[in-house]
C-alpha cells in the first residue's frame, strides 16, 4: 500500500472504531480521562498500524492500550457530566449518578457488551477477564442501572 | 436485549465523550492537508483536539505483547495519620460518619446505620453499618471538636504492620474474610505524606500478608475486601502511627521494678515493643518480633533465628497467637489456618497441619497428649465457640464437640482432666448481648460438656484459671474475683490488687497458685491462703511465667533487660 492508501485505511478504521472505543473508555474512566485514553489508544494504533490492522479484535486491544495509558489518571475521581437540559430529551437526568455508582468493571462490561455489541469473547479479552465474569459484571451493572433509574426488567 | 437503558446510555456516552477526533477533523479547515493523527501536538491543539500525547504511548508500549490490564484501583481514601478516616474529620454524628464511610470506602449508598444506644453521643461510639447481605460492619467514631468526628477503628479482624522478612520495607498482615476474593489497601504514609492504594490478590490473602516497599511510618490503613465480581464485601481499618493523644490517652505510669524482689539476669540485644510476644518453653524463653525469633536461655544467653512465619505486629492488637507446648512453641495467625512449630535448637519454624477453624482465640490448654485451642464465636454471629485439638505427638489437628454456648470473650483452663471454658457473648461494641456466666467443662472420660455453677462476677473481660487442690478461680478487668471450690459454690476472693485498666486479663498456673497478668501488671493468688498480693512490675515490660518463676522483659536504652522473680510459695 502507498502511504496515502495506508492513511485512508487508518482513517476508515478510526471512523468505525473511535465511537465504540470512546464510549467504552469514557464509561470506565469518566469523560476527561476516557477521552485522553481514547486519543492515546488511537495514536498508538497509528504508530503500530502494521500490527493493529492485522488483529482480530483491535477494539479490545486498544481498550487495553487506553486502559494502560489511563493508569496515571486512576486516582482521579471518575465524573460524568450532567445531562443537558436540551439535546438529550430521552436520557434520564439520573443516568450520570447511576453510572457513577457502578464499578469501573461493570460500566465497561455494560458498554462493551450491550452498547457496543462487542462479542462476549472479545469483550472478555479487552477487560482481561473470563467470559463468565464479564457476563456477570454486565448483568449486575445493567440491573443496578435499571434499579437506579426505576426501570423494571419487564420494561 | 433491553434497549431503553442501553439507548439512553449510548446517547449519553456519545454526548459525554464529546466530539470524536474524526468529527473534529471534519469540521477543521486543515482536514484536506494532514490527517489529525499525524500532525503532532501543536496542530492537534489548533484543530481543537487534545492529542497531546501522540507518540508517547508508542514509546511506552512497543512490546509485541498485549499491554497488561490494569488492576482496577479506586481513588485513595482520606486516611489519616492520627486517625483512620477521614483525616480532616467528618461533620455530624456517629450515624453520619458511618454512612459516609460506607459510601466513600465501599460504594454502599443504601445502608442502615445503628449507633450504640448506650454510648454518649459526645464520646466514642460504635456504629453498625448494615447493607444488603453483607455482614454487619462496626466502626468506632470519636468526636474531635467543631462538630466533626473521625473513625478510629473499622471492623475486624485487625490489620497488622511489621518489618518485612528481608528487612526492606514493611509487611502488612491482612486476613481473608468470608466471601472475599481480593482487597484494596489504602495506606497513609507519613514521610513523604501520601495515601497509597495497593491491590491485594487472593494469593496475598491466603498468605496473610503483603509487603510494601516503603519504610515510612504508617498512620492509618483501610482495607476494602472485594468479591470475585469486584463488589465490596466489607472493610477493616486500623491506626498504626502516632495517636492524637487528645483522642486516645496513651500515657502510662511506669512502675519501677522492686529490685529487691527481681533479679536482673541479662541485658538482651532485642528491642521490646507493645506487640512483642514473650513466652516460656521448657528450655528457656522465646521472644517474637516481626523480624526475628530469639531463643533466650534462662541464664540470658540468646540464639537468634528465623523471623516468625506469621506477622507479629510491632504495635498492639496483632493477631499472631503463640502457645507454648512443653519444649516447643506453636504459632499461627488467629484468622488464618496455617500453623508452625518452633524448633528451639535451630530457632527455625516448621509448618504443620492447618487448624480446622480460624478466629479470635479464647484460650488454650494442654491435656495429656493434646493441645486444645478454643476459638471464639464471631462477634456478629451466633456460632458456638469451637474447639480444635492438636495431637502433640503427630502434630495433626482434629475437632472435638463445639462448646455448647456462643462465647465471644472469655477464658480457658484445665484441671488436668477437663477443658473448662467460661465467657460471654458480646457484640463489637463490647456490649454483652448474652450474659451467660455459666462456665462449661468438657469431660474427656465421657465425651460430654457439663455446666458449672454461674460465675458471680461480671463476665465482661473475665478469665479463669485452675488452682491445684483448690478449685476454679475467675477474675475480670474490673478486678473482681471469685473461687469455685470443693463446696460446689462460688465465693468472693476479693479485689485483685492492680490498677483498673483496659486490657484482657490473663492467668498463668504456677506451682502454688495463679499469676494474673493485666496491662503490664502482675498479681499472685496464693492457693493456700486464698488471697491476692501485688507484684511490682515495669508496666512497659512483657511477662512470662513458668511453674516456678516469672520473667520480665523490659525495654532498655540498648535493648531489653531480662529479670527473674521466683514464684511465691504458699508460705510467702
Amino acid at each position: 500500500l502507498t502511504p496515502a492508501e495506508v492513511e485512508r485505511e487508518f482513517a476508515g478504521f478510526v471512523e468505525e472504531t473511535e465511537p465504540r472505543l470512546l464510549r467504552a473508555l469514557v464509561s470506565a474512566f469518566g469523560t476527561e480521562v476516557g477521552r485522553e485514553a481514547t486519543r492515546d489508544a488511537l495514536a498508538y494504533a497509528w504508530e503500530n498500524w502494521g500490527r493493529v490492522s492485522g488483529m482480530e479484535n483491535p477494539v479490545g486491544y486498544l481498550f487495553r492500550v487506553g486502559q494502560s495509558r489511563s493508569r496515571t489518571y486512576l486516582r482521579e475521581r471518575v465524573s460524568f457530566p450532567e445531562v443537558p437540559q436540551r439535546g438529550l430529551p430521552d436520557v434520564d437526568p439520573r443516568l450520570p449518578s447511576a453510572l457513577g455508582r457502578l464499578s469501573r468493571m461493570q460500566r465497561a462490561a455494560v458498554v462493551l457488551l450491550y452498547v457496543d455489541d462487542m462479542p462476549e469473547r472479545e469483550a472478555a479479552e479487552a477487560l482481561g477477564v473470563s467470559r463468565a465474569s464479564i457476563r456477570k459484571h454486565a448483568e449486575r451493572g445493567l440491573a443496578k442501572l435499571r434499579r437506579s433509574l426505576g426501570v423494571s426488567n419487564a420494561d | 436485549m433491553p434497549t431503553d437503558v442501553i439507548d439512553q446510555l449510548r446517547n449519553y456516552l456519545d454526548y459525554a465523550g464529546g466530539q470524536t477526533a474524526a468529527e473534529t477533523l471534519a469540521a477543521s479547515p486543515a482536514r484536506s492537508k494532514v490527517p489529525w493523527y499525524r500532525r503532532g501536538p501543536v496542530l492537534a491543539l489548533l484543530a481543537g483536539v487534545l492529542v497531546l500525547l501522540v507518540g508517547v504511548p508508542a514509546l511506552l508500549l512497543t512490546s509485541d505483547q498485549a499491554p497488561p490490564a490494569v488492576a482496577e484501583l479506586p481513588d485513595p481514601l482520606d486516611v489519616g495519620v492520627e486517625r483512620v478516616w477521614p483525616d480532616a474529620g467528618y461533620p455530624g454524628g456517629p450515624d453520619d460518619i458511618a454512612a459516609a464511610f460506607a459510601d466513600h470506602a465501599l460504594g454502599w449508598t443504601d445502608v442502615e446505620v445503628v449507633s450504640d444506644p448506650q454510648a454518649s453521643p459526645d464520646g466514642p461510639v460504635w456504629t453498625t453499618i448494615r447493607h444488603d447481605d453483607s455482614p454487619d460492619l462496626e466502626v468506632l467514631s470519636v468526636p474531635i471538636g467543631a462538630g466533626l468526628r473521625v473513625l478510629m477503628q473499622v471492623g475486624s479482624p485487625g490489620l497488622t504492620v511489621g518489618p518485612a522478612d528481608d528487612g526492606t520495607g514493611q509487611q502488612i498482615g491482612i486476613s481473608r474474610v468470608e466471601g472475599s476474593d481480593s482487597a484494596v489497601l489504602h495506606i497513609r504514609y507519613v514521610d513523604p505524606d501520601r495515601v497509597e492504594v495497593v491491590p491485594v490478590t487472593g494469593a496475598d490473602l491466603d498468605q496473610g500478608r503483603i509487603e510494601v516497599d516503603s519504610d515510612s511510618l504508617i498512620g492509618g490503613i483501610v482495607a476494602v475486601y472485594l468479591d470475585a465480581d469486584g463488589e465490596s464485601v466489607t472493610a477493616v481499618g486500623g491506626h498504626f502511627g502516632p495517636f492524637d493523644e487528645s483522642l486516645i490517652p496513651t500515657e502510662t505510669t511506669v512502675v519501677a521494678p522492686d529490685v529487691e524482689d527481681w533479679s536482673i539476669v541479662a541485658e538482651l540485644p532485642v528491642s521490646v515493643t507493645s506487640g512483642t510476644i514473650f513466652e516460656p518453653i521448657d528450655e528457656g524463653l522465646v521472644v517474637l518480633r516481626g523480624d526475628s525469633t530469639t531463643h533466650v536461655d534462662f541464664d540470658g544467653s540468646t540464639t537468634f533465628g528465623e523471623a516468625p512465619p506469621v506477622t507479629v505486629s510491632a504495635g498492639c492488637c496483632g493477631s499472631a497467637v503463640a502457645i507454648p507446648v512443653g519444649s516447643q512453641l506453636i504459632i499461627f495467625d488467629a484468622y488464618a489456618p496455617g500453623t508452625w512449630l518452633l524448633d528451639p535448637e535451630t530457632v527455625t519454624w516448621d509448618q504443620i497441619g492447618d487448624r480446622p477453624t480460624t478466629g479470635d482465640v479464647l484460650g488454650s490448654a494442654v491435656i495429656a497428649n493434646h493441645l486444645y485451642v478454643v476459638t471464639a464465636s464471631p462477634r456478629a454471629g451466633t456460632t458456638n465457640a469451637h474447639v480444635a485439638a492438636l495431637d502433640i505427638t503427630t502434630w495433626q489437628w482434629t475437632d472435638i464437640e463445639p462448646v455448647p454456648a456462643v462465647i465471644s470473650v472469655g477464658g480457658v483452663t484445665t484441671d488436668g482432666e477437663r477443658l473448662i471454658v467460661a465467657g460471654v457473648r458480646q457484640n463489637g461494641n463490647n456490649i454483652i448481648v448474652e450474659d451467660n456466666r455459666q462456665p462449661v467443662a468438657y469431660s474427656f472420660q465421657n465425651g460430654t460438656w457439663e455446666a458449672l455453677p454461674d460465675v458471680p462476677i461480671d463476665g465482661q473481660a473475665a478469665t479463669v484459671a485452675w488452682v491445684d487442690d483448690v478449685g476454679l478461680l475467675a477474675w475480670n478487668y474490673e478486678l473482681d474475683s471469685a473461687l469455685l471450690g470443693d463446696s460446689g459454690s462460688w465465693a468472693s476472693t476479693g479485689p485483685v490488687p492492680m490498677d483498673f485498666s483496659e486490657c484482657y486479663p490473663q492467668s498463668r498456673q504456677v506451682d502454688s497458685g495463679t499469676v494474673a497478668l493485666f496491662c503490664g501488671q502482675l498479681a499472685y493468688f496464693n492457693g493456700a491462703s486464698l488471697s491476692w498480693s501485688a507484684i511490682p512490675t515495669n508496666r512497659e515490660a512483657k511477662h512470662a511465667a513458668t511453674s516456678t518463676a516469672i520473667y520480665e522483659l523490659a525495654p532498655a536504652s540498648d535493648g531489653a533487660t531480662l529479670s527473674v522473680l521466683s514464684v511465691p510459695t504458699a508460705e510467702d
